[in-house]
């Protein structure tokens, strides 16, 4: 998989294309417009992270760009198979305005910094999900297997009845498995900005025991530790 | 009042007393001059008796010419009387009727015999030529001050064109156009130097709300940019191993504290766009969708707390507000329900046509009811918040005309917050 990052800010460039590149993802990445611009015309990518706010042009056009590109190749090489790269937009704006232009012009995603590495993780998965595995959207695993465009979860073959936010908890680790997961990083995935409450620690703890209880009544192994009394992992027991 | 208009009552206000004052004025002068005149013509009458009497020497063989005028007698008298002039009525034959006259008495000494002359002269039709002419002066007076006014009200509507144009032009001003409103030039000196001084205004505005824009989204950039960097930073940290619960336990802290400066910093920021005026986009908003929505998003944490989390939302009440601004108003005002309520008790939200309330059940405030919607305005016991959530519902109701309301019933212990819509 090929992705292409879009920001100016080196520390922050720096670090997700570390975390990406351990998840196994070939990264590209542009810190200027006009960089990013020629990276879109030489080669083709799978996922573009944009960040609007760049020094030297508005991200947005970065988008007007790919599109026009994208007709243009598929009108002169009639290839069947090209398709658009999956568009996740981050910015440090978060109006409403932005967000839907955005979407308008065909992003698939929009994320406000500051963001959890896990998260932008999980939302790239998603978005290849959808973009570049179109047809199979069975995710998998150990026992569990879940479909994302029913929102069906099986368990050895047993439907698990969960509810949205567990379910929407279970695809955020399943996303992130084998790495510490802060109650931060996943409050914020699971409720967004509603979630900064005093006690919605404890709120979350509730969701998650519910959803570890479910998954081993189901016949799952317990996957779901705490770690470091801080955070959670989700890794298969060996 | 139009200027037009005004202008207008003025000058009948004027015109009405000039016109009835000038014809009382002008009737006067007419009428004195005719007396003048008529007196003048007695005079010259009794000195031509008085002549003709001294040259006939005695009256008896004259008795003809007395007949023959009837606006002269003569009788003899019997003592010297000084000459009189007198108005009087007198039947005259023609008219059958009494006519006004003017009438001269004196007397003339004709050698030894004094006669008593009287002059008269009926001045009935200089009267009426006097009162005709007043009454016509007045008449052409008026007509002159309705084609007047008339043409007045005709060239003002003229002149005045490019400042009502000038007007709708500001009416429909809007700060966020995307070039400065450019005002219509007119070739009156006056207008002309308003239009000026209001294309030179509008430009000024239009460069500071361009700088004043540009400086927030750049403020957003340039501080959540960093902010990014310490939460990717800390995740990597995160995913490094041996970790112990300490280091773990500062990192989550870290955390907490950037999500904090993320929400002051997004507050401060919308206060300040609110403050510049920044949201001029509105819109019929369903404020019914948007409190359901916030109410629905929050209804398990209100379970989790064990709170009665009712609600009463009449379907399809709309407000005119930017979406936005609608959704931080009421989300706001849910979430302090949520946050101050007393877990176990009932919390209430309602929505109609009218207006917006929560109820909740809680300690009394910890602070003045008048710092209640000050921004930095917080409960000690909830160092997290930042203060600036009712600050921002008050900011953002007051510029969609709705009045924000806070009252504490202490025996009940009940909090509520009411959000008046503006009648229309």
């Amino acid at each position: 998989m090929k992705i292409l990052l879009v920001e100016d800010e080196p520390a922050l460039l720096m670090a997700m294309r570390q975390f990406l590149e351990k998840e196994g993802y070939l990264i590209t990445t542009a810190t200027s417009f006009t960089a990013a611009s020629q990276a879109i015309n030489d080669y083709g990518y799978d996922c573009i992270v944009i960040d609007l706010g760049l020094p030297d042009g508005d991200g947005l056009n970065l988008i007007r760009q790919l599109k026009a590109n994208n007709l243009t190749a598929s009108q002169s090489r009639s290839m069947p198979g090209t398709s658009m790269p999956g568009l996740i937009i981050i910015s440090a704006n978060d109006s409403l305005d932005d967000k839907l232009l955005g979407l308008e012009l065909g992003s698939d995603d929009y994320i406000t910094k500051p963001f959890h590495l896990p998260e932008l993780n999980a939302r790239i998965k998603s978005v290849l999900r959808r973009r570049v595995f179109g047809g199979n959207s069975l995710l998998r695993f150990g026992a569990i297997a879940v479909d994302t465009q029913s929102h069906r979860v099986m368990v050895q073959e047993q439907r698990l009845e969960l509810t949205e936010k567990e379910y929407q908890l279970l695809l955020f680790f399943m996303a992130n498995p084998n790495r510490l997961l802060t109650k931060a990083a996943i409050a914020e995935y699971v409720w967004g900005d509603h979630m900064d409450m005093a006690d919605s620690h404890d709120f979350l703890y509730t969701h998650i025991k519910n959803l570890r209880r479910k998954l081993m009544d189901g016949g799952c192994p317990d996957c779901l530790k705490t770690r470091y009394g801080a955070g959670y992992l989700f890794a298969y027991p060996s | 009042m139009s200027l037009l208009r005004k202008t207008l009552l003025y000058l009948l206000l004027v015109a009405i007393p000039v016109a009835v004052g000038g014809g009382w004025l002008f009737h006067t002068l007419i009428h004195r001059g005719i007396r003048y005149e008529v007196d003048e013509q007695l005079s010259s009458d009794l000195a031509y008796v008085s002549n003709q009497l001294s040259s006939a020497g005695t009256l008896p063989g004259r008795e003809r010419y007395r007949i023959g005028n009837p606006h002269v007698t003569i009788v003899p008298a019997s003592r010297q009387v000084l000459p009189v002039f007198t108005d009087t009525l007198t039947y005259d034959l023609f008219e059958k009727e009494l006519v006004p006259v003017r009438k001269l008495r004196a007397t003339i000494q004709v050698d030894a015999q004094a006669y008593l002359v009287t002059v008269t002269q009926a001045v009935g039709e200089f009267e009426e030529i006097a009162r005709l002419l007043s009454v016509s002066i007045i008449v052409v007076f008026l007509l002159l001050m309705i084609v007047l006014i008339a043409l007045n009200g005709w060239i003002a509507r003229q002149l005045w064109q490019p400042f009502y144009t000038l007007i709708e032009q500001l009416r429909q001003y809007r700060l966020d156009a995307r070039t400065p409103t450019v005002f219509t030039a007119s070739n009156i000196d006056e207008f002309s130097q308003l239009q000026v001084a209001l294309n030179t205004m509008s430009q000024n505005l239009h460069r500071q709300y361009a700088v004043q824009k540009e400086f927030t989204d750049h403020a957003a950039h340039e501080m959540q940019t960093p902010l990014a960097v310490v939460t990717t930073q800390l995740d990597q940290l995160l995913a490094t191993e041996p970790l112990t619960d300490e280091q773990v336990a500062y990192m989550e802290q870290a955390q907490g504290s950037i999500r904090r400066l993320v929400h002051l910093n997004r507050s401060l920021l919308l206060l300040t766009k609110l403050d510049n005026q920044q949201f001029t986009d509105q819109q019929q908003v369903n404020l019914s969708e948007i409190v359901e929505k916030q109410y629905r998003n929050l209804e398990a944490y209100a379970h989790h707390r064990q709170l009665n989390w009712i609600s009463h939302i009449v379907p399809d009440v709309y407000q005119r507000m930017n979406p936005y601004l609608a959704d931080v108003l009421f989300s706001n005002l849910i979430k302090n329900v949520l946050v101050h309520a007393r877990p176990g008790t009932n919390t209430e939200v309602t929505l109609t046509a009218s207006g917006f309330s929560t109820t909740n059940a809680g300690s009394p405030l910890p602070f003045p009811v008048e710092q209640l919607f000050g921004r930095f305005v917080k409960n000690p016991a909830r160092p997290e918040s930042t203060g600036l959530g009712l600050a921002l519902v008050e900011q953002i109701a007051e510029r969609y005309g709705q009045t924000v309301q806070y009252r504490y019933n202490a025996a009940t212990a009940l909090h509520t917050f009411t959000v008046l819509f503006p009648v229309n």
